[in-house]
């Protein structure tokens, strides 16, 4: 009985907080007049707490971010211990981020975003949603790896390769170019995740290099040939590693961060040859929105993002740094050296359309 | 007739409908201050819902309600059931499952004088000492007491009881109902019940009011319904009867049972109880045994007149007769009503 | 004295049954107010496609609509019928046969509740291919290794496995109470015991395998995180396929839009159905026979049960527990899970609480004053429940950006579209437990002078607190499995449990994402617990 009356206290409360909401028939007018004041005056004592939250000067920085948690955490409490700024972060892939920041357009709360690959930041900024970057923070990287109108800057490098099982796929079976993996010999032996912003990005440069025919008869045959479909890249990686998966298309450094992990695996990655559609250097980019309240502060971000500290960090999960003087993966090749594909990355903003048609209809989503 | 002072009820013209169906249809009815009435019905005549509509727990269409003089319904007006100073008895008992017996008593006495009263009151039912138990401990007959208790507690200046004895099996219901008519008049308050038991009506109550289809079609005392039924329909309700044509002039009517007084004149009905019929064996009288049904305490028995109609007598467990026997009819009371009814 | 009215002529037959009574302008507009937000953004979605020109605006071509509407198909049907098929089995040796500790029983084949399927899933991923757990083993007793789960087979096994439970809860009650005299008149009709099983006893369960049924089938729509791990293409998942793919939101509408018509058209054809089936209703004077199993029948029955319990609970569970153990013997740091722990229990007490209280009114409009548009608007309260969830997410995501970006990743708009989308949970416990609080309690006590607050507080609220509490804990439970709607709608920064499985098993980060698979696992089984042991001995 008492333990009773205890709860109703408990829903007594939750109730008078609904602004009983429990009338039964024949209330007296004043009753409802009385109710209706408590709910407006509950939404007014909301809206005025979200108001003070909004009008706080020192709000933390929101930054949309397309790479996963473990890459970007520690720069960022390395940012807040340096500037005192928070920073909030969305975690969430590429696409699914660029897709909410086209929605909210203008009245977006982000004011960076830090993408995968350069089609879906270029996207964004050509919708005008992103602000020119200060040209200091332009000046630390290869005007290759950033946009020609300076509204991202490439944070690392990162390539295509084909990661595949050693023990089940010989070296001289390996193919020369991305194109060879229609062949009837790969018929079901490998993998990939066309939906993820990494492989759309790099169909963007295919259709750049190739033309938009040849890449949907490439991508035609690809569907054609029976691959295991992915949605991300590390299950691909972990497929191989595993033995469940001959080979899959991948960025280089989900192998290398495995073997890291967990010692030596029959697996290994192979380079497309420079020229290859398949072997494209992206650069993963951040930008500012142009609708940030706080302009400086998020291009200080990117510029600590730049930061030899930052990039060192990026150095141990073997992504490339952009900035000169940090060095590459051990053990790789030196960017300068990996295979090249003739194509601007800020192009990629202008066929990430044709990518996408390409890819739904050749059935890949 | 009575006074308005003495009226403690007072139903006019009220209407109440479902949809397309008709609950009440234009039903009138006064309830003497200080009196037992019983609204007697069959099942659909309207009952339960006028005394929901006494109670405030609907609204009629149409028509106006007045309690102790004052106006609770008409178009202007309606007062909320809380506000009507009407205590209600309901056929489930409804007594609340979580407050003991003091409590659910209490439930509508002012603090102040909660104590003293549900003492009082629960005296009054005879149930001292059960306050703190809890209803379902209670035996299905202390239930109904307890029920009574709560409505009798504020000291309403109306007690309205819902088929109060359906829930009872028959052995205890004819104590529980004395004890109730008691604890009633004692009280004395106004009381209203509800209920399609013609014996617990006409044994319980001052007044009786019979519905049918909506609307009250005779009101008056146990006897005088029993005996002069307004017509065919309230006579057959009411009790066991059959019904004899005939043709009545200079205020006789002749029929195969004998002759009538009657105050209509042509065609008409006569009424016969069977507990007006006496038969004796006579070799040679004119009816004959048809059926028997022996009950102990009493029996049903069957003739066939001359004229081929039948009637029925209700006697003593003696004489005993036996199918073919020939015998003579004696009838004590009879009614009639103009015109020819239908069976 | 009283008045004589002459006979009348009224041959209508009257209504036997309790008349309704009006329902205040408060009561309605409190109703209102707590239904018609859940109602807007399947209006909108809806909208989005049969707006002029909307068919066109996907974009998507309608060879693929055929496809992914017969792969959906596919999975649906199959599922429900197997969810059927087990449940209805679990239920009928847990309440009509002779097998030991059936209380037990019931109690496990109804845990795998508190295993979203996307945990399923993921320990299904865990489980399978060259190193995953039961491979292992297998490897370690040398039997071939199994392969990855992946594709139909394994869509149709994780839904199968942690759906079925639903069944299981909703047959359970309708078979305790059926009338054994009704089985015994077929017996005595000389009708086998088969056949007294297919002419009587199942056709009395049909509103419950109805309502199961439906129940399976929406969530196989609905589901989003099981599918999209074991790589099955669903409606749900191409929606989000083409959120993440397009950079334009509007496919991703338009798909919702096709998909909640097709799961309304589910939820009319199994009310039409039901409207015909709910007459069976009869209430049992005493418990139901229990058929003795013998020998091999006994055997199987254990046996049945046994791999249920194992395939449903034990191994995902144990699945986990390895991977979030092996990660810490490898030296893997995994994050904290406790302030997300806090934040999915937070929310979903919050979210819990305001439902249920919202669900009130609702309960007193349909329960105490029926009527043809108190039924409407409970409807209207199903809608954003029973249609998938990422839609209806997708749905306030766009609604909240256009027309109220105040709330646009608040924690206020992410309960409101949990109490949008699980009103109907605590509705219909609150509304179980309003119609066994007889209307007469509440006249009584205003007959006794206590207005309609004063009786909701005095009589009504403490007589059905009960069934309020268990309609909370449902929530409560819901909330903290959803994902999709709160991948989209969380505040930035508002990481929960679920985000953090998914986020960490898209990655297939096993370690990271097992803890809080276990956490989260670890938090449901005490509402859930408390639910089905009150269900279960009703």
């Amino acid at each position: 009985m008492r333990r009773l009356t205890g709860l109703m206290l408990v829903l007594g409360l939750v109730l008078g907080a609904c602004g009983g909401t429990g009338a039964s028939e024949e209330t007296t007018a004043t009753t409802a007049a009385e109710t209706t004041t408590t709910a407006a005056e509950t939404t007014t004592t909301a809206a005025e707490t979200t108001t003070t939250s909004e009008a706080e000067p020192d709000e933390p920085l929101v930054l949309y971010s397309g790479r996963n948690e473990k890459f970007v955490q520690p720069v960022i409490d390395s940012f807040t211990a340096e500037t005192g700024i928070e920073v909030d972060v969305r975690y969430a892939g590429t696409g699914e981020l660029a897709t909410t920041l086209t929605a909210e357009g203008e009245s977006t709360p982000a004011d960076v975003f830090w993408a995968q690959d350069p089609a879906f930041i270029g996207g964004i900024a050509k919708q005008g949603l992103l602000t020119e970057l200060p040209s200091d923070v332009l000046a630390l990287v290869e005007p290759r790896y950033a946009d020609d109108d300076g509204r991202w800057v490439g944070i690392t490098g990162r390539s295509r390769v084909l990661v595949y099982n050693t023990d089940l796929v010989s070296t001289d079976e390996l193919p020369a170019s991305v194109f060879d993996l229609v062949e009837p010999e790969w018929n079901g032996r490998f993998g990939v995740a066309p939906t993820n912003g990494s492989f759309v990005a790099f169909v963007t440069g295919m259709v750049l290099a190739e033309g938009e025919e040849r890449t949907l008869e490439w991508l035609q045959g690809i569907a054609a040939n029976d691959p295991v479909i992915f949605d991300g890249n590390g299950p691909i990686v972990d497929a191989v590693v595993a033995g469940d998966l001959e080979a899959g298309l991948v960025n280089h450094y989900y192998l290398l961060q495995r073997i890291a992990q967990l010692g030596d695996v029959p697996a290994a990655n192979h380079f497309f040859p420079s020229g290859d559609p398949g072997g494209l250097v992206m650069a993963a980019g951040a930008g500012v929105l142009a609708s940030s309240d706080q302009p400086e502060a998020a291009a200080e971000f990117i510029r600590h993002l730049l930061s030899s500290e930052s990039q060192a960090h990026f150095l141990t999960l073997f992504e490339y740094p952009l900035i000169a003087g940090v060095g590459g993966p051990e053990g790789q090749l030196p960017l300068a050296e990996l295979p090249t594909l003739d194509i601007s990355l800020t192009d990629t903003a202008d066929t990430l359309e044709p990518a996408l048609r390409l890819i739904a209809e050749a059935g890949l989503t | 007739m009575t006074t308005t002072e003495n009226i403690a009820i007072s139903m006019r013209g009220i209407e109440r409908w479902f949809g397309d169906t008709p609950a009440l249809v234009g039903m009138d009815l006064d309830v003497p201050t200080g009196s037992l009435m019983t609204l007697l019905g069959p099942s659909g005549s309207g009952k339960t819902t006028a005394l929901r509509l006494i109670a405030g727990f609907d609204r009629p269409d149409r028509g106006s309600i007045e309690i102790g003089g004052q106006t609770v319904v008409s178009p202007d007006v309606f007062v909320p059931a809380e506000r009507r100073r009407v205590g209600m008895v309901f056929q489930d008992y409804a007594l609340f499952p979580h407050l003991t017996v003091g409590r659910n008593v209490g439930y509508g006495v002012e603090k102040k004088q909660r104590r003293e009263r549900v003492a009082q009151v629960l005296d009054l039912v005879g149930l001292t000492g059960k306050a703190e138990r809890l209803p379902h401990e209670l035996s299905g007959g202390e239930q109904q007491r307890v029920a009574l208790a709560r409505a009798l507690a504020p000291d309403p200046g109306v007690i309205l009881l819902d088929e109060p004895f359906s829930n009872l099996d028959a052995a205890l219901r004819a104590r529980v109902r004395d004890e109730v008519a008691e604890i009633l008049r004692r009280s004395g308050s106004t009381a209203i019940f509800v209920t399609h038991d013609q014996e617990e009506a006409l044994s319980l109550s001052d007044v009786v009011a019979v519905m049918h289809d909506g609307r009250v079609v005779q009101a008056g005392s146990p006897a005088e319904l029993y005996h002069f039924p307004a017509d065919t329909w309230v006579a057959s309700f009411l009790g066991d009867a059959d019904f004899l044509p005939g043709r009545a002039t200079d205020g006789k009517v002749a029929t195969a049972a004998g002759t009538f007084p009657s105050h209509h004149d042509g065609a008409v009905t006569v009424m016969i109880r069977p507990e007006s019929v006496m038969l004796r064996p006579v070799p040679d009288g004119a009816a004959v045994v048809r059926k028997r049904e022996f009950f102990g305490h009493d029996q049903l028995v069957t003739v066939g007149l001359p004229d081929g109609s039948a009637l029925r007598a209700r006697l003593g467990p003696t004489p005993l007769l036996e199918l073919g026997d020939h015998v003579e009819i004696s009838v004590e009371a009879a009614s009639t009503f103009p015109g020819k009814q239908p069976n | 004295m009283a008045t004589v009215t002459p006979p009348t002529v009224i041959t209508t037959p009257k209504p036997s049954v309790r008349k309704r009574r009006r329902a205040s302008a408060v009561l309605w507009a409190a109703a209102i107010a707590v239904t018609v937000p859940g109602a807007a953004p399947i209006v909108h979605l809806l909208w989005t496609v049969v707006r002029p020109g909307g068919f066109d605006a996907g974009g998507i071509p309608t060879a693929r609509l055929v496809e992914l509407f017969a792969s959906t198909a596919l999975l649906v049907v199959t599922v429900t019928v197997t969810a059927l098929a087990l449940g209805t089995t679990t239920a009928w040796l847990t309440t009509r046969t002779d097998l030991a500790g059936r209380g037990m029983w019931s109690m496990l084949v109804s845990l795998p509740l508190v295993i979203p399927s996307y945990v399923g899933a993921l320990a299904m991923l865990g489980a399978s291919g060259n190193g995953g757990v039961v491979s292992l083993a297998l490897a370690e007793i040398g039997l071939p290794k199994l392969g990855v789960f992946n594709g139909f087979w394994a869509a149709w096994g994780a839904l199968s496995l942690w759906n079925f439970s639903y069944v299981h809860l909703i047959a359970t009650p309708s078979l305790q109470r059926m009338d054994p005299t009704l089985e015994e008149a077929s017996r005595g009709l000389g009708a086998s015991r088969r056949r007294t099983l297919s002419a009587v006893v199942l056709p009395q369960l049909r509103p419950a395998l109805l309502s199961s049924s439906l129940l399976v089938a929406l969530y196989v729509i609905s589901d989003f995180g099981a599918v999209s791990l074991l790589r099955y293409e669903t409606f749900t998942r191409a929606i989000y396929t083409q959120f993440r793919g397009r950079l334009d939101i509007t496919p991703s509408l338009f798909l919702s839009g096709i998909l909640v018509l097709g799961a309304l058209v589910l939820v009319i054809a199994e009310q039409r159905n039901r409207g015909r089936a709910s007459l069976a209703a009869r209430r049992a004077t005493r418990p139901p026979e229990r058929v003795a199993l013998r020998g091999g029948a006994r055997v199987a029955g254990y046996g049945f049960l046994a791999t249920l319990v194992t395939a449903a609970l034990i191994l995902p569970l144990v699945t986990l527990v390895w991977w979030a153990g092996r990660g810490v013997a490898l030296g893997n740091t995994f994050d904290p899970v406790w302030t997300e722990a806090s934040r999915s229990a937070g929310v979903a007490l919050v979210a819990a609480m305001v439902t249920a209280c919202a669900a009130i009114p609702v309960a007193i409009l349909t329960v105490r004053h029926p009527s043809r548009s108190a039924r409407l608007l409970e409807s209207i309260s199903w809608s954003a429940y029973s249609l998938p969830h990422l839609a209806v997410g997708l749905g306030f995501l766009v609604l909240s950006i256009r027309y109220a970006p105040a709330v646009y990743q608040t924690v206020m708009l992410l309960v409101v579209a949990y109490v949008a989308m699980f009103l109907p949970q605590a509705l219909a416990a609150t509304q179980a437990g309003l119609r066994q609080v007889g209307p007469s309690l509440e006249e009584a006590s205003r007959s006794l002078g206590s207005g309609s607050l004063a009786t909701l507080r005095r009589i009504t609220l403490p007589l059905v607190w009960r069934s309020i509490v268990a309609g909370g804990a449902l929530v409560f439970l819901t909330v903290m499995k959803e994902l999709p709607a709160t991948l989209l709608l969380r505040p930035t920064g508002f990481e929960t449990l679920a985000v953090r499985i998914w986020s960490a098993s898209s990655e297939l980060f096993y370690t990271q994402a097992s803890v809080a698979a276990l956490v989260l696992v670890g938090i449901s089984a005490v509402p859930l617990y408390l639910l089905v042991t009150r269900d279960l001995h009703r």
